[in-house]
C-alpha cells in the first residue's frame, strides 16, 4: 500500500492549498509591466496610424511644394505687367508709331491689301503659263487637270 | 470584487478619459487571480508571466468588443482561458515527436521547480491533475482551487452546467483514482 492510500481515501482528505510561489515583489511588478506594455501599445497604436497616413500625408506636402514653387517662379521670373495692352487709350496714346507697327503689322498689311483695288484684281493677270509653272512645281498632273 | 466596484469601473472602462485608469484597477484587482488560474495549467512560472501579460493586453485592445453588460471578471477569465489554451496547443503541436509529453516535462518541472513548495501528497495531486484532458483540468482548477460557481464556469467556457458537473465528478474520480495507485 502506497505512502498517499494511508493517508487518504478521497479528495477531501488532501488540504487545499496553494503550492506555486512566485519571486519576491512579483505582482507588484507584473502590473508595472502590463502598465508599461499598454502604454507602449498606446503609442504603437498612434504611429500605426500615422504608417498607415505616411504616404497621402507625404503626397500632399509635395504637392504643396509644387505648387509653391511654381507661384514663386511665375512671380520671380515674369513681369505681372503685360508688354502693351492693346486697348483703345493705348492706341491713342502711343507715340512710337514703329512699335504701334510692329504690332499691328499684319493688321495693317491685311488692310493695304483689301484697299488696293488693284492688288484685289490682280488675280485676272494669271496666266496659262503661270498655272502650268505652279502645277509643275507643286508635281500636279497637267493631264488630269485638262480634262 | 463587489458589485458596485465592478459597476464604478465599468463606467470608467466606457469613458475614453478614465479608461486607463480603470484599467489599472482591474489588473491591480485581478493580475493575482488570474496569474494562479494560469499557472495552474501551464506550470512554468516565466510561461505564465508571458501569458498572463498577454490576456490583459488582448483584454484592453478589444475594451470595445466587450458588452459593458457582462460580468468584467467573466470575461477577463475567458480572454485567459483561451490564451492559455492556445498556449497548450502550440506547445503539444511541439512534442508531437518527441518520445516525451508535454504534460511530462511540466510533471518533471513540478519536482524540480523551486517556486513549488508542496510536499509529496500535493506533487502527485499536481501530477494527477496533469494527467487530465486540458478541458476537464480547466474546469476542476476552476471548480476546485478558484471556488467559482457552475455558472460563472458555464460563462467562461460557454459550456453547460449538467456538463460541467460531470465533467468535474470525473476528473474527482480520476485524480483520487492516480493518488490512490501512486
Amino acid at each position: 500500500m502506497s505512502y498517499n492510500r494511508l493517508i487518504m481515501k478521497n479528495l477531501n482528505d488532501i488540504k487545499k492549498q496553494n503550492n506555486f510561489k512566485t519571486p519576491d515583489g512579483y505582482f507588484e511588478d507584473l502590473n508595472n509591466k502590463i502598465k508599461e506594455k499598454i502604454e507602449n501599445d498606446n503609442s504603437q497604436k498612434n504611429n500605426s496610424l500615422f504608417q498607415i497616413f505616411k504616404p497621402y500625408i507625404y503626397m500632399a506636402a509635395s504637392l504643396i511644394i509644387l505648387a509653391s514653387g511654381i507661384k514663386f517662379g511665375l512671380h520671380t521670373f515674369v513681369d505681372p505687367k503685360p508688354l502693351l495692352t492693346p486697348n483703345v487709350e493705348t492706341v491713342a496714346n502711343a507715340e512710337n508709331s514703329d512699335l504701334l507697327y510692329e504690332l499691328y503689322a499684319d493688321d495693317i498689311v491685311f488692310y493695304e491689301y483689301l484697299s488696293d483695288p488693284e492688288e484685289l484684281y490682280a488675280y485676272n493677270d494669271i496666266g496659262d503659263e503661270d498655272i502650268e509653272d505652279y502645277l509643275c512645281q507643286y508635281y500636279i498632273e497637267y493631264d488630269l487637270l485638262n480634262e | 470584487m463587489k458589485k458596485n466596484d465592478e459597476k464604478e469601473i465599468i463606467e470608467k472602462l466606457r469613458n475614453l478619459e478614465t479608461r486607463n485608469e480603470a484599467f489599472n484597477e482591474l489588473v491591480n484587482l485581478h493580475s493575482q487571480k488570474l496569474y494562479y488560474h494560469i499557472r495552474r495549467m501551464v506550470i512554468d512560472h516565466d510561461d505564465t508571466n508571458d501569458l498572463v501579460q498577454d490576456s490583459f493586453i488582448k483584454a484592453y485592445t478589444n475594451l470595445d468588443k466587450f458588452r459593458f453588460d457582462a460580468s468584467i471578471y467573466t470575461w477577463l477569465y475567458r480572454i485567459a482561458t483561451n490564451v492559455c489554451l492556445n498556449f497548450l496547443d502550440r506547445k503539444k503541436r511541439m512534442f508531437t515527436f518527441s518520445a516525451l509529453s508535454y504534460e511530462d516535462t511540466l510533471a518533471d518541472k513540478i519536482e524540480s521547480s523551486s517556486y513549488f513548495d508542496g510536499d509529496e501528497l500535493q506533487k502527485t495531486l499536481q501530477k494527477a491533475i496533469l494527467k487530465l484532458p486540458k478541458k476537464q483540468r480547466l474546469v476542476f482548477n476552476m471548480k476546485y482551487y478558484d471556488d467559482l460557481k457552475y455558472s460563472e464556469i458555464s460563462e467562461i467556457l460557454k459550456t453547460s452546467v449538467g456538463a460541467l458537473k460531470a465533467s468535474y465528478h470525473h476528473a474527482v474520480t480520476k485524480i483520487e483514482k492516480y493518488i490512490n495507485e501512486d
